[in-house]
């Protein structure tokens, strides 16, 4: 089901990033970014859901080796601010606070990145908070880098339909959570409404864009609810696409809000998780 | 780190989270290379660590 970007689409990648990143940056006046498609105006500072304006900011900038084993080493840039309001955020008031941190400038960004490159990095990861809410920053970013740089978009999924062709060919490999398995959680941990359908059907349009993997972050008592769900959907809706299930969950943020989420994951937990995931013939990576 | 500490020279300086539990295992985010191999040493046997520090033998 992985579906890998011809090599022709990365032949003037940079251009038509310059090009997108400028549409992008037009688009915020009315900014449908990501699916919660306030329409507000970021034009000339933070508004709507995710607070933020028109200047992108970045909390880190650097070669890392926790993604996926095929990815790494990365050279991952975060943004601040993103769309999503989880409860057990990791990255907590970097992800959720656009206006924090350091002014992102793409041009310093690209340099160091391709230094990483040179130095050995096998990628490049965007990531958030959720970049999707940054798409002028992060397209900027993107014209500047080398077209044959391997690039990784990570993402929560709830981009909007309108985004998609902004970023349709711009990265070769997309990094997808698959964070909640039915909507009644994704509303209580996430303040965010209609997540399967959007999550879902972002999924499968990436996955015939761009390389997939899904990410799951395993939570303490969602197995049922959550990572079942969501295994099964994989299975059926994308049968073989590789998959990350994520056992290390941790109880930051707020999580202490949520009886559920005080704790790690169990032994218990994580061995009934990976023996769902291997019943149903995922393709777990490591 | 925690969560609402400031992040001036975001992008200046390298950064890792921990977690201790209480039962000695350790959770990380945001592992560095050089980190890797500074936890590698402190448990040689731990075969997700010693993937990702051959992973990462290239850059800082």
């Amino acid at each position: 089901m992985n579906a890998k970007p011809p090599p022709a689409l990365r032949l003037g990648r940079p251009e038509r990033a310059r090009a997108n990143a400028a549409q992008a940056r037009a688009m915020l006046s009315a900014c449908r970014f990501c699916a919660h498609e306030c329409g507000a105006d970021r034009q000339t500072g933070p508004a709507g859901l995710c607070h933020a304006g028109p200047q992108a900011r970045f909390f880190a900038a650097q070669t890392e080796v926790t993604d996926e084993l095929e990815l790494i080493p990365t050279f991952a840039v975060a943004l601040n601010g993103c769309d999503l309001r989880c409860a057990f955020c990791i990255s907590g008031a970097d992800s959720w606070n656009a206006g924090a941190s350091a002014p992102f400038d793409a041009g310093a960004a690209a340099r160091r990145a391709v230094a990483a490159l040179d130095r050995g990095a096998r990628t490049i990861m965007l990531l958030g908070g959720e970049p999707t809410v940054h798409l002028p920053a992060a397209l900027e970013f993107v014209s500047l880098l080398p077209a044959d740089a391997r690039l990784v978009w990570k993402t929560n999924a709830h981009g909007s339909v309108e985004a998609r062709p902004l970023l349709d060919g711009m990265f070769d490999v997309w990094v997808a959570d698959l964070k909640f398995g039915n909507d009644t959680c994704a509303r209580s941990l996430a303040q965010i409404a209609h997540y399967s359908a959007v999550v879902r059907g972002n999924l499968l349009w990436a996955a015939g864009r761009a390389e997939l993997i899904v990410r799951h972050l395993l939570m303490p008592g969602h197995l049922e609810c959550c990572w079942k769900p969501a295994a099964q959907w994989l299975a059926s809706a994308l049968p073989g696409v590789k998959t990350n299930l994520r056992g290390g969950f941790w109880p930051a943020w707020q999580s202490r809000r949520h009886p559920q989420l005080r704790r790690p994951v169990s032994a218990a937990e994580s061995a009934a998780a990976w023996a769902w995931a291997q019943d149903l013939g995922l393709n777990l990576i490591p | 780190m925690t969560p609402d500490s400031p992040t001036p020279n975001a992008g200046e300086r390298m950064t890792t989270e921990f977690l201790l539990l209480p039962d000695g295992v350790i959770l990380v985010q945001n592992l560095t290379p050089v980190m890797a191999e500074i936890l590698l040493q402190l448990n040689p046997n731990e075969e997700a660590i010693r993937r990702r520090v051959a992973a990462g033998q290239a850059p800082d």
